[in-house]
C-alpha cells in the first residue's frame, strides 16, 4: 500500500522533470517532416534529508504513529545543523517543429506548463528535540535552534518560447502564479528551561511570512527558462553535450499583503502573578509576552530557481555506454550543490539502464537507478534518485521520476 | 494510445486506493504558569493590620459606613428673582444721562424650615437680564447688595438698547458664583434667607429727552443655577436621618462550611462630628448573613442608646471634630460569636437627629467645607485564628476546546510547589463541571498543603515554614470531556493545626508568607 501510494503521489503531478537525471533523447539529427509535434510529460516527487530517516519521514508525509524509536533512531543521526527539502512537480512542455517563427526553419515553438511545490528547512538538532520530544528533554538546558530557516512555496507556470530544432537549445518565457508561500528565518533562538520548571527564558530574533489571502491566486511572477547545449569535442570521433539549463528564473510578487511576524527579544518568564491571573485572561496575551510583532507587509522575492550543468546522453552517439555527470543547484538555503555522475547503458533497441551516484543536495551520498523504454515514437523513462528509500527504513528519502516523450 | 489509456488508468486506481492516515506522535512539555508570594504587606500599609511588639499581627480595621457633608444638609435651589419699576407719573420728559430708577428690593427664598443667614458657593451661576421699555438706550446698574467676592460687591452695568414697537430691548449676561459670599440677613440685618437687588436706571447721557409713562415697565430677573453651598451659617432646622448602612465582605461569602475560632475581639462604632449643630445618635441594630444564610444579631447594652453629639471647635482650617464612641466587647456585647458567624454581609441600623430640640442655637449652625458626619467601624483584635474544616469555596468560568483530531493535550498534571509561613494547612480539591453544573471529575491535591507549624524555624526569617508539593493529575478520561468544562469549583479545607493534629488557635506573625510556584507537565498529542 505504501509503495502504491508513493507511486501515487509521485504520478499525481501527472509529470515529472527532465531537469533530473533521466536521459532527455538528446538528438540533433532531426529529419524535417519526420514528425511535427514533441510532447514531454515530465515530473519528480523527491524528499530527501541529510539525518531523517525513512521511516519517520513517510510518518510524517503518508501518516501513522511516530513511535518512541523512530523518533530516537533519527534523532541519534542528527547533527548540529541538518537539512531536509522536498520537490513534487510536474511539467507538460509541448515542441511545434511545423512552425517556422521569424521565417526561420531552424526554430520552433515551445509552450509549457507546470506545477511545483518546494520544501526546504535547515534546523538544529535541538528543534528537533523539541519538535519530538518536548523541552522536558532540555529541563536545566539550552535548546538552540538559532540558523532554522524554512521555506514552503507552491506555484504554477505557463511559458512560451522558442527552441532550435537541431541544437534544441530553447528559451522561454513564463508567467507565474505563487499558491501558496511560507518562510520562517531564526537568526538566533535560544529556550532555557530550569530543571525545576520554575522559569524559561526565550531569545528570539526572527521572522516569520506567511501568504494570508483566501485567493486562490496570491501572487504573480515572471521569469525564465533556459537550455543550451554545447557540443564539446572530446576525441577525434566523440564529441560530447554539455547541458546548460535554468528554469524558474524569475521574481515574483505578492497580490495582497503579507503577514508577517518579528520578534527580536529574550523574554524571561517565571509565572503569572496573581494580580495577572486576576485580571481578565484575555490581556494575557502569549504573542505580547513573547514579544512577536504582528504586520502585514508588501513582499517580492525570487523564485527558488533550478540550475544544472552538466554532460547528458546523447542518441547521436553510438557507444553502448555512455557517461554522464554535473551539477545541480536550486535557489533554496537547504540545498547544497549537488554533483552526480552516472553510466547509461542501451540494453536493447528498445531499452536503456542508467546508474548514479550523487551527494549533496538536501541529503547525503545517495545512488540513483533508471530505465528507458521505446514504444513506437513513445519513450517512457522511470527512475529513483535514492534507490535505497525504497527497500530500506533507515534510508534518508525517497525519490521517484518519470518522463515520458512522444513524437508524432 | 492504448498505452495512454492504461497508464490513466493505473494513476486512477492508485490514486483511489491511497488514504492517508493520521500523523500523531507525543511529545513532554512543562512550564511554570505562577509564580507569587501571598502575604499580608499591602494589608500593613493600608493599616488594616499592625504588628505588636511581639511580632504578631493585629487586625486594626477601619470602613467608614457613613459620611454626610454639606451637599445632604443643604441644597439651595433654582431660584429666580425680579424686580421692576413703574413711573408713578403718568408721563414724565426726562432729559439725556436722567435718573429713572434707585430702588433696592428684598427676595425671600423658600427653604422651608431652613433659616441661613450666611453662606458661601463653591459652585453655580446667575444669569441677569434686564428689559428698557423705552425707545431710546438706557444705562442699568445691577447690585446684589450682601453678595460679595473678597469684599466686592456683585454689580453689574448694563447699556441696554432701545425698544422697538412694545416689545422692550433687553440685554443678558452670566456670572460665575463660585468663592461669594452671600448675606441673607437683609437690609436690617437681622433676617434670614432674604437676597437683596439694586437697580439704578438712567437715560442715555448721550441720547435725546425722552418720555417715560407709568406704563412703561423697567425689570431686571436674576437666575441663580446650579448653586452648591461649601459653607452655611444659620438654623439648619430640625431632620432625622434613619437608614441601614450595609457592608459587603465579599471574600467570605466562598466560605462554604467550618468554623474558626478568634480570640476576644473589640468592634467600636465612632460617630465623628464636624457640623457645629445639635445632635443626637443611636445604633439601632447591628446584624450579619453568613454565606450559608444563617443571620446572626448583635446584643449588648449599647444598641439603642441614645448619645450625644457634642459640637465641633475652631473653623475654617482649624476646625475639630468631635468623636463619641460605642464600643462592643466581649463583655458588654455578644461580638464573639456575632463574628464566629463569619458574615459575609453586614447591616447596620442606626439614626441621627439633627436639631432635635429645634432652634435652640439662635440660627447658629453651622457647616464648613470640611464639615464631615461620619459613623465608623473600627475592629481591633489580635489576628489570631483558629480553623476546624474552614472550607472556602470559588467557581470559575473556563472554556477549552481540543480535538483528538488535531494537536491535542493528552495527559499532564499541574504541581504546585509552596512553601508555607502561615500556621494554616490547606486541603485543595478542583471540580470539573459542565455547563449544567453536573460534576464531571474531580481532582484531589496529592498532598495537604502543609500548615507553617509543622515545618523548621527559619532563621533568616524568623519564622517556620513548611514546603509542599502538590500534585493535580489530569487523567487522559479527563482531558477527554475538556470540552464539556465549563466551570472549575476550587475548595480549599483550612485547619490550624498544632503538632498533634488538634485545630487550635494560632497567633500569625508578621512577615508570614505563602509562596506558590505553578506549574504545569503535559503530554502533547501532535496529530495532523
Amino acid at each position: 500500500m505504501k509503495i502504491s501510494c508513493y507511486i501515487a503521489l509521485c504520478l499525481l503531478p501527472v509529470a515529472l522533470l527532465g531537469q533530473q537525471t533521466l536521459p532527455v533523447q538528446h538528438d540533433t539529427l532531426f529529419e524535417k517532416g519526420s514528425f511535427k509535434h514533441e510532447l514531454i510529460l515530465s515530473g519528480i516527487a523527491d524528499y530527501n534529508a541529510n539525518a531523517l530517516e525513512n521511516e519517520l519521514m513517510k510518518k510524517l508525509l503518508y501518516g501513522g504513529q511516530i513511535t518512541d524509536g523512530i523518533k530516537n533512531r533519527s534523532f541519534g543521526n542528527q547533527r548540529s545543523v541538518n537539512r531536509f527539502g522536498a520537490d513534487v512537480s510536474a511539467e507538460l512542455e509541448y515542441r511545434n517543429y511545423h512552425v517556422t517563427p521569424f521565417k526561420n526553419e531552424r526554430l520552433g515553438i515551445v509552450i509549457k506548463g507546470g506545477y511545483y511545490n518546494y520544501a526546504s528547512l535547515i534546523y538544529s538538532k535541538d528543534l528537533y528535540g523539541l519538535a519530538f520530544y518536548g523541552n522536558e528533554k532540555y529541563l536545566g538546558q539550552t535548546a538552540s535552534f538559532s540558523g532554522t530557516r524554512f521555506t514552503g512555496m507552491s506555484f504554477q507556470k505557463v511559458g512560451f518560447g522558442f527552441f532550435d530544432k537541431v541544437t534544441k537549445n530553447s528559451v522561454s518565457l513564463n508567467v507565474y502564479s505563487i499558491s501558496n508561500f511560507a518562510e520562517a528565518n531564526i537568526y538566533a533562538g535560544q529556550l532555557f528551561q530550569s530543571d525545576k520548571v520554575d522559569s524559561v527564558s526565550l531569545t528570539l530574533n526572527g521572522n516569520a511570512t506567511y501568504a494570508s489571502s483566501n485567493q486562490y491566486i496570491k501572487g504573480l511572477g515572471a521569469g525564465i527558462d533556459l537550455d543550451f547545449r554545447l557540443p564539446v569535442q572530446v576525441s577525434e570521433t566523440k564529441t560530447a553535450i554539455i547541458r546548460f539549463e535554468a528554469k524558474n528564473l524569475g521574481f515574483c510578487s505578492f497580490v495582497d499583503k503579507v503577514t508577517n511576524y518579528q520578534a527580536d527579544s529574550t523574554v524571561h518568564f517565571s509565572g503569572y502573578t496573581l494580580d495577572q491571573l486576576q485580571q481578565s485572561t484575555s490581556k494575557l496575551s502569549l504573542m505580547d509576552t513573547l514579544g512577536i510583532h504582528k504586520s502585514l507587509i508588501t513582499k517580492w522575492r525570487f523564485l527558488p530557481a533550478y540550475f544544472q550543468v552538466g554532460k547528458i546522453v546523447s542518441d547521436n552517439d553510438p557507444s553502448a555506454v555512455q557517461t554522464f555527470y554535473g551539477i545541480r543547484m536550486y535557489g533554496l538555503s537547504a540545498y547544497a550543490p549537488m554533483v552526480y555522475a552516472g553510466l547509461h547503458y542501451k540494453l536493447a533497441k528498445w531499452a536503456d539502464l542508467g546508474m548514479s551516484v550523487m551527494t549533496g543536495g538536501f541529503g547525503r551520498l545517495r545512488f540513483g537507478l533508471y530505465s528507458n523504454y521505446r514504444v513506437g515514437k513513445c519513450t517512457l523513462s522511470v527512475g529513483s534518485e535514492n534507490v535505497a528509500g525504497i527497500f530500506q527504513k533507515s534510508a534518508l528519502g525517497e525519490s521517484i521520476s518519470i518522463r515520458l516523450r512522444c513524437l508524432f | 494510445m492504448r498505452f495512454n489509456f492504461i497508464l490513466t488508468l493505473v494513476i486512477v486506481l492508485l490514486l483511489i486506493s491511497c488514504k492517508k492516515e493520521k500523523t500523531s506522535w507525543s511529545s513532554n512539555w512543562a512550564a511554570p504558569l505562577v509564580s507569587d508570594t501571598l502575604d499580608l504587606t499591602d494589608q500593613i500599609n493600608d493599616s488594616t493590620l499592625a504588628a505588636d511588639s511581639l511580632g504578631f499581627l493585629n487586625i486594626d480595621l477601619t470602613r467608614t459606613v457613613l459620611d454626610l457633608g454639606i451637599e445632604d444638609f443643604l441644597e439651595l435651589p433654582d431660584t429666580t428673582i425680579e424686580q421692576s419699576f413703574n413711573s408713578s407719573v403718568g408721563s414724565l420728559n426726562v432729559p439725556p444721562g436722567f435718573t429713572i430708577v434707585n430702588q433696592v428690593e428684598e427676595h425671600t427664598l423658600d427653604l422651608k424650615d431652613v433659616q441661613l443667614k450666611k453662606i458661601r458657593l463653591t459652585d453655580g451661576q446667575i444669569k441677569f437680564t434686564v428689559f428698557n421699555p423705552l425707545p431710546t438706550v438706557c444705562n442699568f446698574t445691577v447690585k446684589l447688595p450682601g453678595v460679595s467676592y473678597n469684599g466686592v460687591e456683585l454689580e453689574q452695568q448694563f447699556s441696554v438698547p432701545a425698544s422697538v414697537g412694545s416689545v422692550p430691548g433687553s440685554i443678558s449676561s452670566t456670572i460665575n458664583l463660585s468663592g461669594y459670599l452671600i448675606d441673607l440677613t437683609g437690609i436690617a440685618g437681622s433676617s434670614y434667607n432674604i437676597l437683596q437687588s439694586l437697580l439704578v436706571v438712567s437715560s442715555d447721557p448721550s441720547g435725546p429727552a425722552v418720555t417715560v409713562s407709568s406704563a412703561q415697565q423697567f425689570k431686571i430677573e436674576a437666575k441663580f443655577q446650579n448653586v452648591r453651598l461649601d459653607y452655611a451659617r444659620g438654623y439648619f432646622g430640625s431632620r432625622v436621618i434613619s437608614d441601614t448602612a450595609k457592608l459587603d465582605l465579599e471574600p467570605l461569602k466562598k466560605i462554604i462550611s467550618g468554623s474558626i475560632n478568634i480570640p476576644a475581639p473589640t468592634i467600636q462604632i465612632d460617630i465623628v462630628n464636624g457640623v457645629k449643630i445639635g445632635a443626637r445618635a443611636s445604633i439601632l441594630s447591628l446584624l450579619n448573613t453568613n454565606s450559608s444564610g444563617q443571620t446572626v444579631a448583635l446584643t449588648g447594652s449599647n444598641l439603642g442608646t441614645t448619645i450625644y453629639l457634642n459640637e465641633p471647635t475652631g473653623s475654617w482650617g482649624g476646625l475639630q471634630p468631635t468623636t463619641t464612641t460605642l464600643e462592643f466587647n466581649g463583655t458588654n456585647s455578644s461580638i464573639e460569636s456575632y463574628l464566629e458567624n463569619m458574615g459575609a454581609t453586614h447591616q447596620l441600623g442606626y439614626k441621627l437627629e439633627l436639631n432635635p430640640w429645634g432652634n435652640v442655637s439662635g440660627g447658629y449652625n453651622e457647616i464648613f467645607p470640611d464639615s464631615r458626619l461620619k459613623v465608623k467601624v473600627r475592629a481591633q483584635m489580635p489576628l489570631s485564628l483558629g480553623a476546624d474544616g474552614l472550607t472556602l469555596q470559588d467557581t470559575f468560568d473556563l472554556d477549552l476546546s481540543q480535538s483528538v483530531n488535531k494537536t491535542h493535550v493528552s495527559s499532564g498534571s499541574f504541581i504546585l510547589n509552596a512553601s508555607n509561613a502561615f500556621p494554616i494547612s490547606a486541603g485543595i480539591t478542583l471540580f470539573l463541571l459542565n455547563e449544567d453544573g453536573t460534576l464531571l471529575h474531580t481532582v484531589v491535591g496529592s498532598k495537604i498543603l502543609a500548615s507553617g507549624n509543622s515545618g523548621n524555624y527559619d532563621p533568616v526569617s524568623g519564622l517556620f515554614k513548611k514546603d509542599s508539593e502538590i500534585e493535580f493529575k489530569l487523567a487522559p478520561s479527563m482531558l477527554n470531556d475538556v470540552n464539556q468544562v465549563k466551570k472549575v469549583v476550587v475548595r480549599a479545607v483550612f485547619n490550624t493545626p498544632d503538632n498533634f493534629g488538634n485545630n487550635v488557635q494560632n497567633a500569625i506573625a508578621a512577615g508570614s508568607f505563602l509562596a506558590v510556584k505553578l506549574k504545569t507537565r503535559f503530554v502533547l498529542n501532535a496529530v495532523y
